[in-house]
């Protein structure tokens, strides 16, 4: 069953600054449609998006919409919604963060990098 | 001397059981060692490649975890642990060398953008959010998800492109075997229209019509700088390689999970 309802999952989201957005549309990843809930992939989060916000944007990619497969967040945005982005643990849609153009990428938050420095310095 | 005989005998028996007591420890330990040096052996091998087939055979984390308290299976636990150790490390490695890769992607990606606002300048236009097209639109790059849960990013518009082409070589070989049966004089005759080239003119217009997928730098214009094309291909590459990093993350959980389940019964079994 998980897997028939993984398969339907093939759409990849943003949530991101405008570059980013621009970015991700020009690699073709952008899905406009009618059905509601599902009118678009992506989000455009600026200085006067609130947390509240992006927080809502999540929960709409990652638990209300079944189409998502994977989610692209700009680091400094899941900064913003940090312990949302650590608590969620589903395996689908993969959530990973990317660099923007003001605030390149930060490996010292990188999750897979922390879990290496847990293990060794165990 | 039969006295002295005996104990010479007896000497000697016990000489030979003390030789055989040596020997079946030096053999244990030389066994020992084998299997240690074999596990690091493949250890070496697997830098490159996925763990050797037998060695899986012969530890499994099933069987490790499971198995009594025991010295050589302990020392079968450590080698093992030490396997999955550097299974994890070379997977560590690769994806390293992959969050460089498409993080260079897309900055150059950043980069080629501010470019093509720049040029843009003459206009006073940047190339954002006024300029999406906000009508129906479907994704063209999607991902696909196989029994092993590893995603696949497929390019619906090179599929789309790759059917188009086919389908028009069929009907041009369609074509010239129609006209070879039929006799053409050399002559252009005005006055009869050429009802093949309406035809085709007709079902070109109707293919276009009726394709599904559309580029999407097309939302941007027509006459686009060449800066905004590359910033296309960088970012096309970001998010491939974004595909493959979340496979590999999903890899490097994996063998995560394993690793700590591991210690925790090597640790249960030294206590």
């Amino acid at each position: 069953m998980t897997s028939e309802a993984n398969k339907n999952r093939t759409l990849i989201a943003v949530i991101g600054d405008e570059d980013t957005v621009t970015g991700m549309l020009l690699a073709g990843i952008g899905s406009i449609s009618s059905e509601l809930n599902k009118e678009k992939n992506f989000i455009i989060i600026d200085s006067k998006s609130q947390d509240e916000d992006i927080e809502k944007a999540f929960e709409l990619y990652t638990e209300t919409r079944d189409d998502i497969a994977v989610l692209l967040i700009n680091q400094h945005i899941a900064e913003r919604i940090r312990f949302k982005v650590d608590t969620f643990t589903k395996a689908f849609p993969a959530v990973l963060e990317i660099p923007s153009k003001d605030h390149p990428y930060d490996p010292e938050k990188d999750s897979i990098l922390r879990r290496v420095r847990r293990l060794f310095g165990e | 001397m039969s006295l002295v005989l005996n104990e010479v005998n007896g000497s000697a028996s016990l000489s030979q059981d003390v030789e055989n007591l040596s020997r079946n420890k030096v053999d244990d330990s030389l066994r020992e060692e084998s299997s240690t040096q074999s596990g690091t052996e493949s250890g070496i091998e697997s830098e490159t490649d996925d763990l050797p087939e037998d060695l899986i055979s012969k530890f499994s984390t099933s069987t490790m975890l499971h198995e009594d308290g025991d010295d050589q299976n302990n020392k079968n636990l450590q080698s093992y642990m030490d396997l999955k150790m550097i299974e994890y490390l070379n997977l560590l490695n690769k994806y390293e060398l992959k969050c460089q890769e498409y993080r260079m992607n897309f900055v150059n990606g950043f980069i080629n953008l501010s470019r093509a606002n720049y040029a843009n300048g003459n206009n006073h236009r940047r190339f954002n959010r006024d300029y999406y097209d906000l009508r129906e639109v479907k994704a063209i790059k999607i991902v696909e998800t196989d029994e092993n849960n590893n995603l696949k990013l497929i390019d619906l518009l090179e599929l789309q492109k790759k059917n188009l082409l086919e389908t028009k070589e069929k009907e041009i070989a369609e074509n010239e075997d129609n006209n070879n049966e039929k006799e053409f004089s050399t002559l252009r005759n005005r006055n009869q229209k050429n009802e093949n080239f309406t035809l085709q003119k007709k079902s070109m217009t109707f293919e276009k019509k009726d394709l599904p997928y559309r580029d999407p730098i097309n939302m941007f214009g027509i006459l686009v700088p060449f800066q905004l094309k590359e910033s296309k291909k960088f970012f096309e590459k970001g998010v491939y390689n974004c595909i493959e990093i979340i496979n590999l993350k999903n890899k490097l959980s994996c063998i995560y999970k394993e690793i700590k389940e591991l210690k925790k019964e090597s640790k249960k079994k030294t206590t």
